[in-house]
C-alpha cells in the first residue's frame, strides 16, 4: 500500500528529537523497552499548568518506533496530561498504518507517553513517594 | 511442577517406535506432520533444557540425510510436499534448539502453555543502563572509537555468557517447584535482558563490517 | 543406471555441462571438443552464432553481438544504468521497467538470450552423449536474489531444459572440493567470477555440506578487471588523440578485447606490451602495462571483495583463523593479485587444485547424480542468501526471512484489513539487507484477493513465506477466521509472467529445432542426401563391380529410404540408412569406391 507523505515525513525527518532536563520538576520522563525486539525509547513531556507545552524523544529503535514516537510527540503537545494519558497505541497503528508485525513499536509509544505522565505525576505529588 | 515426559510417536506405516516424529527408519517413510510435532520430537531428543550440542548436531544429520528433497525428485507430489515441510520444521527446530536463549523460550511455552506470567519483566534499571549504553556506543560510533568499541563488545559478551549460565539452574528449579511464576519470571527477565544486549551488540557488529 | 541429470554452470565469460559417469564427474564431450562455449551471442541475420563462432563478429559487428548477458538477468532498467552505458549493444527499456537488448529490429530478454547459451550447451551435450534430456542442475551466483534465480530458471525453461534444482555456484565448488579432498571443517571459497563475486563459508562436517554464511556483490568480477584496464587505455588513447571518439562501438570491442589479453598475458609474466589497433582510425598504439602496475589498478576491487569476506566470516561468528581451507573459483582468480590479496586477507595460501574454471559444473553435476539417485554419499544444506520481507511505513523494510536460514525454510505473518468490507490487500515483497525499501530489490507486489468482507481490522490473513531448496520464494495466504484460502495474484517486478514465457517459447524458433528427434531427423536426412549423391556419382563403378541384383537391391532400398525421410521419425530412418550401408558397402570397399566410402563413414561411424 502507499503511505502518505506525512508518514513518510515522520520517518525521514522526526520531530522533536531530543531530551530536556530530567530533574526539572516541570518535566516528565518516561524510559521503556519493547523485549520483542531490544528496542528502547525515551519521552519527555513538559507540562504547565497541567497542559503539556513540549515534548522531546530520543529512540534506539526501528523506523515505526521512531515514527510512533515522533507522531506521540506531535500529539501530546497541547493536550492536557489527562487527554495525553487516553491516547491509544491503536490510534497510532492506524495513522501509521502499520502492519501487525509493527505493532509493538506503536505499543512502545503509547506505553512512553504513560511512563512520562507518572513520572511528572509522581515528582509533583509530594505525598507520593518516589517510584 | 512435574516434568512433561517426552511424548512418543510410532509410525503410522508400521507401527515401530519412532526416533524422530518426522520419520521412520525402520520402514524408511515420511510421517505426516500434526499439532503434536514439536522442535524436540522433530529432532528426537527429550523435552530439557539441557541439551548435549553434539548430539544435537549428530541427530540433525541423521535425520536431515532422510528428509531432504533432494532424495525425493521423483517421488509423489505428496511425498515431495512433506519432504519439504519435514525440512524446514527439522531446520526451525536445530535453529531453535541450538541457541540456548531461543530454546529457553521454546521450552517455557511448551511446557507452561496455561501458565501466564509477566513477560516483559527486565532486572531493575536495566532500561535505563540500556539507554545509557546506547548513547555511549552512538558517540563511539561517532568518534571511530575502535578501542571503545572492542571494549563494549567484550562487556557485552560477558553479559551474555552471565545470563546464559543462569538458565539451566532456573530450568531445573522449574521441574519441582508448585508454582512456576516466579521461576518463569526470572527466566523471562534473562532472556529479555538477551534481546536489548543482542541489539547493542548488532550494532557494533555491522559497524565492525562496514 | 541413473537418468541423466547434467550440470550446467551458466556463467558471465563461459558456459560449461558436466556430467557423472561410470569414471565419477567430468565436462561433456572429449577433451578436443568439450562441452564449454564462451557466454557469446551474435545475431547473424535470423540466425544465432553462438560461442566462438559469435567471437568474430563481436569486433566485425559489435551492435549485433551481445556478452556478459548474465549482468542484466532478472534486472530492471533503472538499476542497471550505470552498466548499460559502458555495453557496445543496446539495451532499451521493455514493459514493467524490464530491459531488453535491441538487434537491429529485434530485440529480446536477457532470458532468451541466456536460453539460445543454453540451448546451445544442451545440443553439444546431446550430440555427445548420443542421447537427449531435458533435466539439469544450473548454478547462480549465492548472492542471486529471487528474481535472478527466476530469470536463470526461466531461461531453462525457455531452452527446452527441466531446471530439478538451482544451487550457487561456491555450493557447487565447494561439493567438487569437499568429495575430492575428504575435509572436514570450516571452508571459504572465494568466488570471482566474471560479472559477480561471492563468498561462502561452509561447514563440512560429516555427511553434510552446510552453507553456514554468504555474502558477495552480483556487480563485480572480471568484467571489472576489464573495465579498469579499459579505462587506463581509454586515457592513455586520449593523451595522444585528443578529439578520438571513444564511444564508437568497434573502438570499444577492441579496447575490450585487448583488456582481456593483458589480464591473460599479465597472468603469467610480469610484463607485458600490447597495442590498440584502430584502422579504420589509422591508430596503433604501442604501450607497456607491469604486473604490478595492475595490481595497483585492482586494489579497490579487492578491497571490496574482502569486505563481504570479513560480512560473511562474522554472519558466522567466525574469525579468519577458524577457516580450513580457501578455495579459489572463478577464471578471475588466476590472476595473481588476486591470489596474493585472499592468501593476505586470509592468512594461507589459497587451494587451486581443482581447475578453477571447471569446478563449478563439476560440482552441480554432482548435486545431477545425487538427484537422479545416483549417489546418497552427502547432503548439500544451502541458505537464504539475503533476508526477505515487506515493504511497511514509510517505505522501510520489514524482514520476514533473514539471511543464512537454512533451506527449505518458512515463516508467516498475518495481516489483517484496515478499512470495512475490504477484500483485497497488496503487499509489497523485498529482498535485502538494508533498512530502506529503496535499498533492496523489488521482487513483486502480491495482491492478496478473496478475503470474506468483514469488520476492519478483523480479518485474519496469514501469508506464508515459503523459500524451497532452489531458493526460491512462493507466497501463499489463507484467512483464518473464515478458513478461506486467499488468492495470490504475483507481479514480478524484474521476471516475466508465465504468459510471457509461453509467448516466448511459442515464438522461439530455436525451440522447435531443439526437439532432439527433429534434429535428428534433420541430421540423417542430411546424410542421406550425401549417401544418395555418392551413389549417383559412382553408379559407373557401381555397374563394373556390383551383379545386376545388388545394384537393383540398392535402387529398392534408395525408395525406401526416401519414403522414410518424409515421416518424422528419426529412428527408422536411420534403421533404412544403415540397410542402404549395408547394400553399399561392397561398392564402398572397392577402391575406385572411395569417395562412397567416405560419404558412408560421416555417416555411419
Ligand atoms: S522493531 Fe523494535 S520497536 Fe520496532
Amino acid at each position: 500500500m502507499a503511505y502518505s507523505d506525512k508518514v513518510i515525513d515522520h520517518y525521514n525527518e522526526p520531530r522533536n528529537v531530543g531530551s530536556f532536563d530530567k530533574n526539572d520538576d516541570a518535566v516528565g520522563t518516561g524510559l521503556v523497552g519493547a523485549p520483542e525486539c531490544g528496542d528502547v525509547m525515551k519521552l519527555q513531556i513538559k507540562v504547565e499548568n497541567d497542559q503539556i507545552v513540549d515534548a522531546k524523544f530520543k529512540t534506539f529503535g526501528c523506523g515505526s518506533a521512531i515514527a510512533s514516537s515522533s507522531l506521540a510527540t506531535e500529539w501530546v503537545k497541547g493536550k492536557s496530561i489527562d487527554e495525553a494519558m487516553s491516547i491509544q497505541n491503536t490510534e497510532i497503528v492506524e495513522e501509521l498504518s502499520l502492519p501487525p508485525v509493527k505493532i509493538h513499536c506503536s505499543v512502545l509509544a503509547e506505553d512512553a507517553i504513560k511512563a512520562a505522565i507518572s513520572d511528572y505525576k509522581s515528582r509533583n505529588n509530594s505525598e507520593t513517594a518516589e517510584g | 511442577m512435574s516434568e512433561v515426559s517426552s511424548k512418543s510417536f510410532s509410525c503410522e506405516g508400521c507401527g515401530a517406535k519412532l526416533v524422530s516424529c518426522l520419520f521412520c527408519f525402520d520402514c524408511s517413510s515420511l510421517q505426516s506432520i500434526s499439532e503434536e510435532s514439536d522442535y524436540f520430537s522433530a529432532l528426537g531428543i527429550s523435552s530439557e533444557f539441557d541439551v548435549d550440542p553434539d548430539l544435537l548436531e549428530e541427530k540433525f544429520q541423521h535425520i536431515a540425510s532422510e528428509l531432504h528433497p533432494d532424495f525425493y525428485l521423483n517421488s509423489t507430489p505428496q511425498e515431495k510436499r512433506l519432504s519439504e515441510r519435514a525440512s524446514t520444521l527439522l531446520n526451525q527446530a536445530y535453529d531453535t534448539l541450538k541457541d540456548p536463549f531461543k530454546r529457553a523460550d521454546y521450552l517455557m511455552s511448551l511446557k507452561c502453555k496455561n501458565v501466564k506470567w509477566n513477560d516483559r519483566v527486565l532486572p531493575p534499571t536495566f532500561l535505563q543502563e540500556m539507554f545509557t549504553l546506547q548513547e555511549e556506543l552512538d558517540e563511539m560510533l561517532e568518534n571511530q572509537d575502535q578501542q571503545g568499541l572492542l571494549k563494549m563488545r567484550e562487556v557485552l559478551e560477558n553479559r551474555f555468557q552471565d545470563l546464559e549460565s543462569g538458565l539451566l539452574p532456573s530450568f531445573r528449579m522449574l521441574d519441582s517447584v508448585e508454582e512456576p511464576e516466579t521461576v518463569l519470571e526470572k527466566l523471562q527477565m534473562n532472556l529479555n535482558a538477551e534481546r536489548y544486549l543482542r541489539r547493542l551488540l548488532d550494532r557494533i557488529k555491522i559497524e565492525e563490517t562496514t | 543406471m541413473s537418468e541423466t541429470i547434467i550440470g550446467i554452470d551458466l556463467g558471465t565469460t563461459n558456459s560449461l555441462a558436466a556430467l557423472v559417469n561410470e569414471d565419477g564427474p567430468e565436462i561433456i564431450g572429449p577433451p578436443e571438443d568439450p562441452c564449454m562455449i564462451p557466454s557469446l551471442l551474435s545475431r547473424n541475420g535470423s540466425r544465432w552464432l553462438v560461442g566462438e563462432e559469435a567471437r568474430e563478429h563481436l569486433i566485425a559487428s559489435p551492435a549485433n553481438s551481445v556478452y556478459s548477458v548474465k549482468r542484466l538477468m532478472g534486472r530492471g532498467f533503472e538499476e542497471l544504468e550505470e552498466e548499460i552505458r559502458e555495453l557496445p549493444y543496446q539495451v532499451e527499456e521493455a514493459q514493467r521497467k524490464l530491459v531488453k537488448i535491441r538487434i537491429g529490429e529485434e530485440s529480446f530478454t536477457p532470458q532468451e538470450l541466456s536460453s539460445v547459451i543454453l540451448s546451445r550447451i544442451k545440443q553439444k551435450a546431446e550430440t555427445h552423449l548420443e542421447k537427449p534430456f531435458e533435466k539439469a542442475v544450473i548454478t547462480v551466483p549465492a548472492y542471486f536474489d529471487d528474481a535472478q534465480r527466476q530469470a536463470t530458471r526461466d531461461a531453462g525453461k525457455i531452452a527446452g531444459l527441466d531446471v530439478v534444482r538451482i544451487i550457487n555456484e561456491p555450493t557447487a565448488a565447494a561439493i567438487a572440493y569437499g568429495l575430492d579432498e575428504k575435509k572436514q571443517g570450516y571452508v571459504a571459497v572465494y568466488d570471482l567470477g566474471g560479472g559477480t563475486f561471492d563468498i561462502s563459508i561452509l561447514e563440512l562436517k560429516g555427511k553434510l555440506f552446510k552453507v553456514v554464511a554468504t555474502h558477495g556483490d552480483t556487480r563485480l568480477g572480471g568484467d571489472d578487471i576489464d573495465r579498469v584496464l579499459v579505462n587506463l587505455f581509454q586515457k592513455s588513447l586520449l593523451e595522444q588523440y585528443p578529439d578520438l571518439d571513444l564511444e564508437d562501438p568497434s573502438c570499444r570491442q577492441v579496447l575490450r578485447k585487448t583488456a582481456e589479453e593483458v589480464k591473460i598475458a599479465l597472468s603469467s609474466s610480469i610484463e607485458t606490451e600490447y597495442t590498440l589497433e584502430l584502422p579504420d582510425k589509422g591508430i596503433s598504439h604501442k604501450r607497456i602495462l607491469t604486473a604490478e602496475e595492475l595490481n595497483l589498478l585492482l586494489e579497490p576491487l579487492l578491497k571490496r571483495t574482502f569486505e563481504s569476506c570479513s560480512k560473511a566470516l562474522s554472519d558466522a561468528g567466525l574469525k579468519k583463523s577458524d577457516i580450513e581451507e580457501v578455495v579459489l573459483v572463478g577464471g578471475s582468480t588466476l590472476v595473481p593479485a588476486v591470489r596474493k590479496g585472499v592468501e593476505a586477507f586470509f592468512g594461507r595460501a589459497p587451494h587451486v587444485a581443482i581447475d578453477p574454471y571447471k569446478v563449478v559444473a563439476i560440482g552441480a553435476a554432482i548435486q545431477g547424480h545425487l538427484l537422479a539417485g545416483g549417489r546418497r554419499d552427502f547432503l548439500l544444506l544451502d541458505v537464504v542468501p539475503l533476508a526477505l520481507g515487506i515493504e511497511t511505513l514509510g517505505g522501510t523494510f520489514s524482514k520476514v526471512i533473514t539471511a543464512n536460514t537454512s533451506l527449505p525454510a518458512e515463516e508467516s505473518e498475518v495481516f489483517t484489513t484496515h478499512v470495512d468490507q475490504q477484500t483485497s490487500i497488496e503487499i509489497n515483497i523485498y529482498q535485502g539487507e538494508r533498512e530502506l525499501v529503496q535499498d533492496c530489490r523489488s521482487l513483486g507486489q502480491f495482491k492478496l484477493r478473496g478475503i470474506p468482507p468483514m469488520k476492519a481490522g478483523f480479518p485474519l490473513v496469514e501469508v506464508s513465506f515459503k523459500v524451497d531448496s532452489n531458493g526460491l520464494l512462493t507466497v501463499s495466504a489463507f484467512e483464518k477466521r473464515s478458513g478461506t484460502e486467499a488468492q495470490i495474484e504475483v507481479i514480478p517486478s524484474h521476471g516475466l509472467t508465465q504468459m510471457e514465457i509461453d509467448a516466448i517459447m511459442e515464438a522461439s524458433f530455436e525451440h522447435a529445432v531443439d526437439d532432439f528427434n527433429r534434429r535428428q531427423l534433420i541430421e540423417f536426412q542430411q546424410s542421406a542426401e550425401r549417401v544418395f549423391k555418392g551413389i549417383e556419382l559412382n553408379w559407373k563403378v557401381a555397374e563394373e563391380v556390383l551383379s545386376e541384383n545388388q545394384r537393383l537391391s540398392i535402387r529398392k532400398q534408395m525408395d525406401v529410404v526416401k519414403q522414410t525421410m518424409t515421416t518424422d521419425d528419426a529412428q527408422i530412418l536411420k534403421a533404412e540408412l544403415d540397410n542402404l550401408g549395408d547394400l553399399t558397402r561392397p561398392l564402398a570397399d572397392s577402391a575406385m569406391g572411395r569417395a562412397v566410402l567416405e560419404e558412408l563413414q560421416q555417416q555411419n561411424p
